[in-house]
């Protein structure tokens, strides 16, 4: 059974990806292709399970326009090897290409998101061809209030420019790596730790 | 009328040499160095002068709210400061030489210690990436074993690198103490 299918052509599979990667089961993530291909990718707690052409299907299904997707629950019952999604994606995003209007419409699907907060656990930037590009969205994240990944994308229009920020986007995207920025309520009279640490941060923010 | 000020405390470590002292002058209002002397031990050969004692810095934050930044020694014999004042702080910046093996070294037996006296959220900054003989920052994760700790590069000689470390600091205690709703739908 495939459940929540979407019909239009676009990269909507992300935010199924991104939570079949973040969830505590096991499952098989399945799509069709606008051109007629098929894959499936099975996740066994976030990582990977490296069986026939898993890495692939992956690629594909990052590089190439999906018609609907989908997860089916699994039970895992014989040993496999599992791949960390963080590798895996970089190896994947390291190869992929997308066309201008593939980055147009990635683009205005980011535009939408509100503002982030950026975690920094790439470890492995060496190996990622957009590590660098990858650190500007962090620093940027967090020396700019009201972040956006609006923000991280305005004014780009050369098409390697904006692949490359859109790599990195899909990257933190996918893997968890960027949130929604919780509000907290700045208030001297909150001695809680998260007010009393926005506090500082406001003020750190200035310096 | 007088009241009291709540006081933060973070903690600035790390091996010798890493750029302690220089990212504490520019996150503190108010700043008194421990003595720069001439180092005389072995350290001498990497460096001129070192810290003895602590550098202490004060932000002001607002009316209510300082923050008391302590820079401890950098060797791993006095470990038993760090643990001193950890106590009630908010967390640590670890700095480490990217460019020394000794210091690397040294760090990697600094962060064991610290893990296991307390679980305080800790960043590590990476310095001194300038240098020629500077780690790969994967390279360098290794060899001080980090686990999930954050390691950013950085060089505290630049106001917005001091600034982002401990920045990167607070938004790891904000995370840490939050839960977050996951709403990000494309
Ligand atoms: N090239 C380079 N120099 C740096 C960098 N960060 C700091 N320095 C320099 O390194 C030297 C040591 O910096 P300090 O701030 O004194 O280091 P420390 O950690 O306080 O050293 P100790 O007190 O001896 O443990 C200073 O001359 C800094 O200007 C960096 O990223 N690159
Ligand atoms: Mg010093």
């Amino acid at each position: 059974m495939v459940e929540n299918i979407q019909a239009d052509l676009n990269f909507k599979q992300l935010s199924l990806l991104r939570k079949v990667l973040q969830q505590k089961s096991t499952g098989m993530f399945l799509f069709d292709l606008a051109s007629g291909g098929k894959g499936t990718v099975k996740i066994n707690k976030g990582n990977i399970i490296d069986d026939d052409g898993a890495v692939e299907h992956l690629s594909d299904s990052l590089s190439e326009a999906v018609l609907r997707c989908g997860w089916v629950p699994l039970k895992v019952t014989h040993n496999h090897r599992e791949l960390d999604p963080q590798g895996t994606m970089i190896r994947v995003l390291n190869h992929i290409h997308w066309s201008d209007a593939d980055c147009v419409r990635l683009k205005l699907l980011f535009m939408k998101l509100p503002c982030i907060q950026v975690s920094m656990v790439l470890r492995d930037m060496k190996g990622f061809k957009e590590g660098l590009t990858y650190l500007i969205l962090y620093k940027r994240s967090i020396n700019e209030s009201d972040f956006t990944p609006a923000c991280f994308l305005k004014g780009i229009d050369d098409h390697d420019m904006l692949e490359r920020r859109l790599k990195v986007l899909v990257l933190a995207y996918c893997l968890g790596l960027i949130k929604a920025k919780p509000q907290v309520a700045i208030n001297p009279n909150n001695k809680s730790v998260s007010s009393i640490v926005s506090r500082i941060f406001q003020r750190v923010r200035g310096i | 009328m007088s009241h009291k000020k709540d006081i933060a405390k973070i903690l600035i470590t790390g091996p010798f040499n890493a750029g302690k002292t220089t990212l504490i002058k520019f996150i503190s209002d108010e700043q008194t160095s421990g003595k720069d002397v001439q180092a005389t031990d072995a350290l001498a050969q990497y460096k001129s002068m070192t810290t003895v004692g602590l550098d202490f810095g004060i932000l002001h934050v607002d009316d209510e709210l300082d923050v008391h930044l302590f820079g401890t020694p950098g060797q791993a014999r006095f470990n038993f400061m760090w643990k001193i004042l950890s106590k009630g702080a908010l967390g640590t910046v670890f700095l480490v030489d990217s460019s020394s093996q000794r210091a690397i070294d040294e760090g990697k037996l600094m962060l064991e210690f610290y893990r296991d006296l307390s679980d305080m959220p800790i960043i590590i900054g990476a310095t001194k990436r300038d240098l020629p003989d500077a780690r790969e920052l994967g390279d360098l994760a290794c060899e001080l074993n980090i686990g999930d700790t954050v390691i950013i590069p950085c060089d505290p000689r630049e106001k917005d690198d001091s600034k982002m470390l401990v920045l990167a600091l607070l938004q790891e205690i904000i995370a840490q103490s939050m839960d977050f709703d996951d709403d990000l739908d494309l």
